[in-house]
């Protein structure tokens, strides 16, 4: 019985899905309208709605006028709160913001900038992702608000929110108007970072020894005072709330050699371990500052330092081995 | 237990206002420990709010709700009605402001709000309770929009501006259901309880009560014709007839007649002893509109019928309904003047009509068989004992003196002073004693005509007592003996009657009534009761038939499906009204004509595949123009900067007319780019 009664019910979502996708179509900006919003009765409007008509049958049994009028202005109240609900979400515009990258684990962020058009007031909108946890915000006296939104990740890839449901049920609470909308947003994410011995077997195999002379080292070997210039990384600031001067760590180190980390190192475990490994190899090597380079199979980048090199090492273990565009999905 | 849920500031501030006004019209009503619940209640929760208590726990709870549903069963003797209904709807209400541990705890609260508001159009209904009740419905409102706003927002302002915009814009909308709304009559038929005390007839008469009814200004009913009205002193409005006598007070006899098989529908079926009552001519249509009395009997000329299906008729041909009228009620009544009632009297109604105590008063019997004695037939009986009345020195007076023991003889021959219960007691006596039947007949006479709307007012002290005598080939026939000895009374009312005595209204020192002979007071009272007038006939009687009459005068007959069509076609428009007042701003053009003409070129470049990107500046915007169209450069440059200029200096340092200007200018551009 249930297959059969599920199979309807599948049929049926993917072809909502399907509509809804036509309808709204992926995109960075839109403004909500009158194609985009749905508006129903919210349960508490029903309660109401249901309240109303025994207020309605006592007018009519009593014969009493005025208690006729009192559920014949709750159903005006209920009638006209359609329009300002409906009105409190159309005219909104969302535009997709930044996002953050983040790891297996952590929450990505998701910026979405709402504007109200004409100084139109937007109040008490929720956006909620999927499951996620519904911001509640106010569009009163700006014409723009930027919303951070926090979304747990699980697994590594490109991952792509599902559609962001925009609702709202001011001013009444009786109604419920809502849009689905589906931002062309997404984020990477990489893998979680796993804690390990540096493979030293792989130390050095950048052959060409050119000097790049530079001041990220390995180990910690004093302090020094800070000079203007020095890595912000460096400074030690637990020193510097201590005695309120500032100092720069200083570290002893294999300035004059490029490292490699290697898919090749880490056998006999997981995909996903290994590059867990290599990840947290990529951000040790991020906040040293050295110089590193990344070779994965069919992957190679070649070594450099800076916060853009590791951008890219930390894309390449995010994206590894994963079909061109997966749709992320997560749970 | 405690999720930790606090009302939103907003909202408790607005639901906390809401119930204390929702509630006051019922104080007088409320046992006082009610109102002390509702005290408690309301500061609890603004200590809840104040993080200084927390809310009671489930065994304080039930100690509460259980201990407050016997205190108002131990209070009202029962659960149900409107009155003990009402008591456990507030006390829901505060014990639910106790026990909001989430949001929909606290929505609902706030619709209770809605329905202790409606209840109390139980107990009144008048235009200033409504314009109140109006406001606490408004407040309710904020509470619920507070509910439903951030807890950011924390200014009770706003919420209340919000929720008179509603308010507003619901309004029309309700006047459209109002009036279109298809009223159909009550599907059980219910009995409002009352334990108010009320001014009005009784159906007993002591000689004295109607004494005491004629101090009160207070209106009984009123009364609109249908084209002519009858002179003043055949305005006889029928109330009770009284046909038993014990000796001292007149009272319903021993033969209930407001009860089956003695009470008629109009329009059922046809009862035998109704056609005892031929209506001959001389008929008026009118509409009373009747002050709740918690009475079945309604007021009415002699003959008459309604076509009203919750009244019915006795089998003395009064009107009535079958519940008490616990809150204004309106009929709708077609009577006869000229009429024959009873030509042939049934014995046993005979019987009735002659009762009297075995003994007493035989001073006042005599007479009355000496008078018989001289008399041919009873008419001629009548004008006897109406000359007696009118020869021997009675007076007419609001002060008559104590009577005792046989109460008539001393009336009769010893004080000769009394009121309208006085004579019409004693008349009744005489006849009966002289074998001929007769009854008291308790009710209104005269009205006073309101000018402006053309309708009569029918005050308390217009109560009166007159007799009804059976005469052969007449049967009941009304006679007056007050008009024998105070004929002012009847011509032109009580006041006049007692104008050498002073002693009308003379307990209402402020009632307007009593300031009547001034000119100006007259008006405004009249003005004011106009307006009640209104109120009461357009409001409170607009039932089915009212509907259907007010409605044919625009639509033509009525039926219940145009009745419909009507209403979505009124609904719709008024909501369509409300929606382009919303959303005007928004479907319009932008407003300022600079950035409508930027638009406008925006849009015919568009056509020509060049739309601009979202979040392109005009610049941008230009560079791109300027590539796909070299040749048209300078025209495109000169009128994006034209619109920059204009856009960046918005302080009017140009004036007005270089403003102008470049509106032409711009347009000249549009139309040859």
């Amino acid at each position: 019985m249930i297959p059969l009664l599920q199979r309807p019910r599948t049929i049926l979502l993917l072809w909502y899905d399907g509509w809804l996708r036509r309808r709204l179509p992926r995109t960075r900006s839109l403004t909500l309208n009158q194609k985009r919003i749905f508006i129903l009765p919210s349960r508490d409007g029903i309660g109401f709605l249901m309240m109303t008509g025994a207020i309605f049958i006592g007018g009519i049994n009593y014969a009493n006028s005025l208690m006729l009028a009192v559920s014949f202005l709750l159903i005006s109240l209920f009638l006209v709160s359609i329009l300002h609900t409906y009105g409190n979400l159309s005219g909104l515009q969302i535009n997709a913001g930044r996002t953050e990258n983040a790891f297996v684990g952590e929450d990505a962020v998701f910026s979405i900038n709402l504007r109200g058009m004409n100084h139109q007031q937007h109040e008490a909108i929720g956006l909620q992702w999927g499951d996620g946890k519904a911001e509640l915000v106010d569009l009163i006296e700006v014409d723009e608000l930027q919303v951070r939104m926090l979304l747990p990740v699980s697994q590594r890839g490109r991952y792509r929110p599902t559609r962001l449901k925009i609702e709202t049920r001011f001013p009444l609470g009786l109604l419920r108007a809502w849009s689905w909308v589906e931002l062309d947003m997404s984020c990477l994410v990489y893998p979680q970072p796993n804690v390990n011995e540096y493979p030293g077997a792989l130390l050095s195999s950048g052959a060409e020894g050119d000097q790049l002379t530079h001041e990220g080292s390995d180990d910690f070997d004093g302090l020094k005072n800070y000079v203007a210039g020095d890595n912000p990384r460096h400074i030690a600031w637990k020193n510097y709330a201590r005695t309120g001067e500032l100092y720069s760590k200083v570290f002893i180190g294999y300035e004059d050699h490029e490292r490699w980390l290697d898919w090749q190192s880490y056998r006999g475990i997981s995909v996903e371990q290994r590059l867990s490994k290599l990840c947290f190899w990529v951000l040790q090597f991020r906040d040293r500052d050295s110089r590193y380079g990344l070779k994965l199979p069919g992957v190679e980048i070649a070594p450099g330092q800076g916060e853009q090199h590791a951008r890219r090492c930390l894309e390449a273990l995010s994206l590894f081995a994963l079909p061109d565009d997966q749709e992320g999905t997560h749970g | 237990m405690d999720s930790g849920y606090q009302i939103p500031r907003n909202s408790l501030i607005w639901l906390l206002a809401a119930m204390f006004a929702g509630i006051a019209p019922h104080l007088s009503r409320l046992p006082l420990w009610l109102i002390a619940v509702c005290l408690l209640s309301g500061g609890w929760r603004v200590m809840v709010y104040r993080s200084r208590w927390r809310l009671p726990n489930r065994w304080v709870k039930a100690v509460l709700v259980l201990s407050g549903i016997a205190a108002v069963l131990g209070h009202y003797g029962t659960l149900l009605g409107p009155e003990a209904g009402t008591a456990l709807l507030i006390l829901g209400f505060c014990f639910k402001l106790l026990e909001t541990h989430s949001r929909r705890d606290a929505f609902v609260v706030v619709v209770l709000g809605f329905f202790v508001v409606a209840t109390a159009f139980f107990f009144t209904q008048s235009m200033a309770i409504t314009a109140y009740l109006m406001l606490v419905c408004f407040m309710v409102t904020a509470a619920l929009i507070g509910l439903n706003q951030t807890p950011l927002q924390t200014h009770p302002g706003r919420t209340a501006k919000r929720a008179l915009k509603l308010i507003a814009q619901s309004l029309p909308l309700m006047l459209v259901l109002f009036i279109f709304v298809p009223r159909v009559s009550p599907l059980w038929s219910l009995d409002l309880g009352s334990s108010q005390a009320r001014t009005g007839l009784s159906d007993r008469i002591t000689p004295g009560d109607i004494a005491q009814l004629s101090r009160s200004p207070e209106l009984a009913f009123r009364v609109e014709f249908d084209g002519p009205m009858p002179p003043q002193h055949k305005l006889y409005w029928r109330a009770l007839v009284m046909d038993h006598y014990d000796g001292a007070t007149w009272s319903r006899g021993s033969v209930d007649m407001d009860k089956e098989p003695l009470v008629a529908v109009f329009g059922g079926k046809q009862l035998p002893w109704q056609s005892q009552l031929r209506r001959l001519s001389d008929s008026y249509r009118y509409r009373i509109i009747m002050e709740p009395t918690d009475q079945r009997w309604l007021f009415a000329l002699p003959a008459a019928t309604s076509s009203n299906i919750k009244v019915g008729q006795s089998r003395d041909f009064r009107l009535l309904t079958a519940n008490p009228i616990r809150q204004p009620f309106s009929y709708n009544v077609e009577s006869y003047l000229n009429y024959k009632l009873d030509e042939n009297l049934p014995g046993w109604l005979a019987r009735q009509n002659t009762q009297l105590p075995g003994s007493g008063n035989p001073r006042s019997r005599a007479l009355a068989q000496q008078l018989k004695n001289q008399s041919t037939d009873t008419e001629d009986l009548v004008r006897r004992m109406m000359d007696m009345f009118r020869n021997q020195p009675f007076s007419y007076t609001l002060r008559p003196p104590r009577l005792q023991g046989d109460r008539i003889d001393q009336f009769m021959f010893e004080s000769r002073q009394g009121f309208c219960s006085h004579y019409a007691g004693a008349f009744v006596f005489m006849m009966r004693a002289a074998g001929v039947p007769a009854r008291v007949v308790a009710g209104y006479q005269g009205g006073e005509l309101n000018p402006m709307g053309d309708y009569l007012l029918v005050h308390q002290f217009d109560a009166h007592a007159w007799a009804e005598v059976w005469m052969p080939n007449r049967g009941w026939t009304r006679v007056d003996p007050t008009a024998a000895i105070a004929p002012s009374r009847v011509e032109q009312g009580v006041e006049e009657a007692l104008a050498g005595e002073q002693s009308f209204l003379e307990d209402s020192l402020f009632s307007p009534v009593r300031y009547r002979r001034i000119a100006w007071l007259s008006q405004l009272r009249f003005a004011m009761d106009y307006i009640n007038f209104a109120w009461h006939r357009s409001v409170l009687g607009y039932n089915e038939k009212f509907q259907s009459e007010f409605l044919a005068n625009f639509l033509g007959p009525i039926n219940f499906r145009k009745l419909g069509i009507w209403m979505v076609v009124g609904v719709m428009s008024t909501l369509l009204l409300i929606a382009l007042l919303l959303f005007w701003k928004r479907m319009g053009a932008p407003r300022d004509p600079l950035l409508a003409l930027y638009m406008k070129f925006c849009t015919k470049m568009a056509k020509r595949d060049m739309a601009r990107r979202t979040g392109e500046s005009e610049v941008e915007y230009l560079g791109r123009l300027k590539q796909r169209w070299p040749e048209k450069t300078a025209l495109m440059e000169e009128l994006t900067k034209l619109y920059l200029q204009g856009r960046y200096d918005r302080h009017g340092k140009q004036g007005a007319s270089s403003r102008g200007q470049r509106l032409l200018r711009i347009k000249q551009l549009i139309r040859t780019i």
